[in-house]
């Protein structure tokens, strides 16, 4: 079995290790550096779950092998709070009905964290379609978009986290 | 189950997240073909790694007894955790490998070498009928389950009816597709004897229960706790051969194993729901008053019948559904349960309601259609009314109290129905048709023991319990026999206890889902929790608030009729001042401080177990109206605006009901819009990714109106199910809401969903083929 040695900066910190190359992104966040926040829904890129951000870009971890993240900067749902402190959008994500059984709710916080960059005053059409690439099967998704939105407002009215 | 701030953070203890260390992975080998004998299973010469072991269904079987689904109406059989020597659906496990990881497994999965002898396939409950090929040989029938309701007096009565409207309508397969999938970790302690199986389920007691029977040791030895699920809409509430392969191979080789399915296997081996073809024929007065309803309900069961429910559920819940709000006088069913080689039917989010509503609702619509009245009209003439209650059901069912007619014309209101009805044409075009429908959802919740044994779902206890205990400190457990997936238990039950025994909540904590530590009880399924186990929590918080108020009468020197308790101290009525703190009357309870002498016969302690079973399930109704756009250039749907009225009877946690309905009106629409299971004529399931089982995302959500309209039912505090209300009516509206888009053109009957664009185009006849059947076949 093929290994290679790859050295990245996850969650800003940074990481070396040898790895089999056919392991993913996802398997390597979840295994090696016991970052089990990135969920597996689907592992074809359907579902969103396994959405990081790579350089600052919302992609499936999923479908990306650890080894095509070599001297990258990956960051995953923990990196957003700040120590026991959550983000804005973390927060409003709780405050807002926008998680049930959360499973969903780490690729939904990355898609939104890289958006919300871009795109600071969104519309609610704009949200729908940002996150249109992610499944939620408890929320019907309101819980989500009101959370986005709600999060919009406090980053728009203060700093940006 | 881990807080929202938990999960918001990805601190969530899902299946996946424990299994780590020393565990052995499991995968499962599974059958590529539909119907067939197993002739040999090896693992090649590349799988035959160091570390990899290899365990046939035979082997598996050979470790345990089997276990039995047992039901009224239903065929019981044997039952082994794998397949042995015949394979009866693509994707049956018929064999676990076992490597020291998970992609070590997966490779050694694909290194079996699996022989077969096809046999012909049975895909439609059609061919399962004719009985000319069997899938359960000793059983000498593919019918499963069978039951007969009032058919020859309901066919009578329907020949005399003035108006007859017969149609037959096909509900297609689905399957819940929680996020996370099903998994298992079990471990064997050899020092305690005790196995402990961390599995995704609703069902803890019935996976220990199983178990249990499965390896032939005491239930006392077996603890199964559930982590944070992750989802699981009816689908965890069973107990699979998978879940009972982990636990026994743990405890035969005296090694953590552990097993994550797949989106795949999810997909294709989980249950399957909601197949199946209903012949209806409604009879009614010229005024549109029901008179009669025959029915053959022909449901496809898969399989297998697999615990709890087995075949009976499918069946059973469609014939009960069918026009179960109305005023009908005579009900007569054919009810059967069909074996096809397929995935295992089982319970979808609304389970029978959901394809007995659609056809149900559909019919009403075509009833209407005849009358030439709106097809609110024949609601208005049908619906139970408050004054009707207690209602017996033509089959026998006893709905407890509501007021339907009410909750619908609600509905009509917050949608404006009379304005949109007016305003349709105006905002419809040539190629793009407003369309509006509505749909009665009616569905029982809160099954107990005698509701359960009659739907042939003997093995569900169908009480629920909750033991609230002080502690020494006052602060307040409350272990329940429910196990929640995401809907919220938490926080209601910490509610409702707090606001019960007059505590801050942050006081109170609720466990649930570990069978070591919580009172036996059902699987959380089917809407009962907030009636049954908040039944339970009244019952249990008021003996302790008995008991704590006799303390307090004690130690405060008044009588105990004075007591009164509130924001965590006890006083006495007349002298608000005179009081005494909650933690000090249970520091006194198990402590004997603080100048208390118990009374002769008072144990020490402040703690009470309560069951509730609901002697008659409670019922819970919605009105529905679904405001859709069709597109008659390329057949596309989207639905503009849906509205539900519903009755949740008394409401503990507003957010948490509200979360719910907008919840499972989505779910319903992905039902309504997307969802389908398809099979080709070799039983190859085709939709075998989420590529091709399509689920709604945020853009295929429209503005969701909720509206409440309660009216207590009668267990203790008023509650009643909430959670499928949503469901169970959303497909039947969006249909209807489309055949009112397409009313005016020449269209064969829509009869069938989901309502993907091929099947309106089909409709409107824009694609060549059978244009009376506007069914699109796997095969076509």
């Amino acid at each position: 079995m093929e290994t290679r040695a790859i050295r990245l900066v996850v969650n800003g910190r940074e990481v070396e290790e040898t790895v089999p190359v056919r392991l993913t992104l996802a398997d390597f966040l979840r295994d090696r550096l016991g970052l089990t926040g990135t969920h597996l829904g689907c592992e074809h890129g359907v579902c969103g779950a396994c959405t990081v951000l790579l350089d600052g870009e919302a992609l499936r971890s999923c479908l990306m092998l650890a080894v095509q993240a070599d001297s990258h900067a990956v960051r995953t749902v923990e990196d957003l709070g700040d120590g026991d402190e959550l983000s804005p959008l973390q927060r409003a994500f709780v405050e807002n009905s926008g998680i049930q059984c959360g499973y969903c709710t780490p690729g939904f916080l990355m898609t939104l964290t890289a958006f919300l960059e871009e795109t600071p005053h969104p519309t609610e059409e704009d949200v729908r379609n940002a996150i249109s690439g992610s499944i939620c099967r408890c929320t019907g998704y309101r819980g989500i978009v009101a959370a986005a939105l709600a999060a919009a407002a406090e980053y728009a009215g203060g700093s940006r986290q | 189950m881990s807080s929202r701030v938990e999960l918001a953070r990805g601190d969530g203890r899902f299946l996946a997240d424990l299994c780590g260390g020393d565990v052995l992975w499991a995968c499962f080998v599974r059958s590529t073909i539909a119907h067939g004998r197993v002739e040999r299973v090896a693992l090649s010469g590349d799988g035959q790694k160091a570390g990899v072991l290899l365990h046939t269904g035979i082997d598996i079987a050979g470790m345990v007894h089997p276990i039995r689904v047992p039901g009224q109406g239903l065929l019981e059989y044997d039952t082994f955790p794998l397949a042995r020597d015949k394979v009866l659906f693509a994707g049956e496990p018929l064999a676990v490998v076992l490597a020291e990881d998970a992609y070590a497994a997966e490779d050694a999965a694909d290194a079996v070498e699996v022989e077969y002898e096809s046999l012909p396939v049975v895909t439609t409950p059609a061919e399962g009928l004719t009985g000319e090929t069997l899938l359960h040989e000793a059983l000498g029938t593919n019918v499963l389950f069978s039951q007969d309701t009032n058919y020859a007096e309901a066919e009578e009565a329907l020949r005399a009816a003035p108006v007859q409207v017969e149609h037959t309508f096909r509900y297609p397969r689905q399957t819940p597709v929680p996020l996370h999938g099903r998994g298992t970790l079990a471990t064997h302690d050899r020092h305690n004897g005790t196995l402990t199986v961390h599995t995704s389920t609703q069902a803890p007691f019935a996976v220990r229960t199983s178990v249990a029977e499965s390896l032939g040791i005491a239930e006392q030895q077996v603890r199964v706790i559930r982590p944070d699920v992750g989802g699981a809409f009816g689908s965890k509430s069973h107990v699979y051969g998978e879940e009972l392969a982990v636990a026994v191979l743990a405890y035969h080789l005296q090694r953590p194993v552990c097993w994550v399915e797949d989106r795949r296997e999810s997909l294709t081996s989980a249950i399957h729901a909601h197949e199946a073809e209903m012949r209806l024929r409604v009879g009614a007065t010229a005024d549109g008053e029901l008179v009669a309803l025959v029915a053959d309900v022909l449901a496809d069961v898969g399989a297998h019948s697999i615990r709890f429910a087995g075949a009976t559920l499918e069946p059973f819940t469609v014939s009960a559904a069918l026009l179960a709000p109305y005023r009908l006088p005579a009900k007569g069913v054919r009810a059967r349960g069909v074996a096809t080689n397929k995935a295992p039917a089982g319970a979808y989010r609304g389970v029978g309601f959901v394809p007995g509503v659609f056809a149900g609702e559909r019919l009403m619509d075509l009833l209407a259609d005849r009358l030439g009245v709106d097809p609110v009209e024949v609601r208005r003439r049908n619906l139970l009314t408050a004054e009707e209650f207690p209602f017996t059901s033509p089959i026998g069912h006893l709905y407890d109290s509501g007021d339907y007619l009410r909750v619908f014309e609600a509905a009509l209101e917050k949608a404006d129905y009379e304005a949109q009805r007016k305003g349709q044409r105006s905002r419809s075009t040539d190629t793009r048709r407003i369309g509006i429908g509505v749909a009665a959802a009616h569905m029982p919740a809160a099954l107990g023991s005698a509701a359960f044994r009659r739907q042939g779902s003997p093995m569900l206890g169908g009480y629920d319990a909750a033991t609230v205990r002080v502690a020494p400190d006052g602060t307040v457990q409350a272990l329940l026999s429910s196990s929640s997936t995401g809907q919220g238990h938490d926080e209601t039950y910490r509610q409702l206890v707090a606001r019960l025994l007059g505590l801050p909540e942050v006081h109170v904590t609720v466990v649930e889902g570990d069978t070591a530590l919580c009172p036996v009880g059902t699987a959380t399924l089917a809407d009962r929790s907030a009636v049954v186990v908040g039944a339970a929590l009244h019952l249990a918080c008021g003996e302790v608030l008995d008991k704590a108020k006799r303390i307090a009468s004690i130690i405060l020197g008044v009588d105990e009729s004075e007591v009164e308790m509130d924001g965590g101290a006890a006083f006495a009525r007349t002298r608000p001042d005179h009081s005494v703190s909650f933690e000090t009357i249970a520091r006194a309870a198990y402590l004997r401080l603080d100048n208390f002498n118990p009374p002769k016969g008072m144990d020490p302690g402040l703690e009470s177990t309560r069951h509730f079973d609901p002697e008659h399930p409670t019922y819970g109704f919605a009105g529905h109206v679904a405001t859709v756009e069709v597109d008659t250039e390329d057949g596309t749907v989207r639905v503009l605006r849906y509205v539900m009225a519903k009755d949740p009877g008394e409401i503990i946690n507003e957010r948490i009901v509200h979360e719910q309905g907008i919840g499972s009106i989505a779910v319903g629409i992905g039902n309504a819009l997307f969802e389908s299971m398809v099979y080709d004529p070799a039983g190859q399931p085709l939709t075998a990714s989420l590529m091709d089982y399509l689920l709604p995302t945020a853009t295929d959500i429209p503005p969701i109106e909720l509206v409440d309209v309660p009216t207590p039912s009668t267990t203790p505090g008023g509650y009643r199910g909430a959670g499928n209300l949503g469901t169970v009516g959303t497909p039947a509206a969006i249909a209807n809401a489309v055949a009112d888009a397409l009313r005016g053109e020449r269209v064969g009957v829509l009869d069938e969903i989901p309502v993907t664009p091929e099947r309106v185009l089909r409709l409107l006849g824009k694609l060549g083929g059978d244009t009376s059947r506007a069914t699109p076949r796997a095969d076509e």
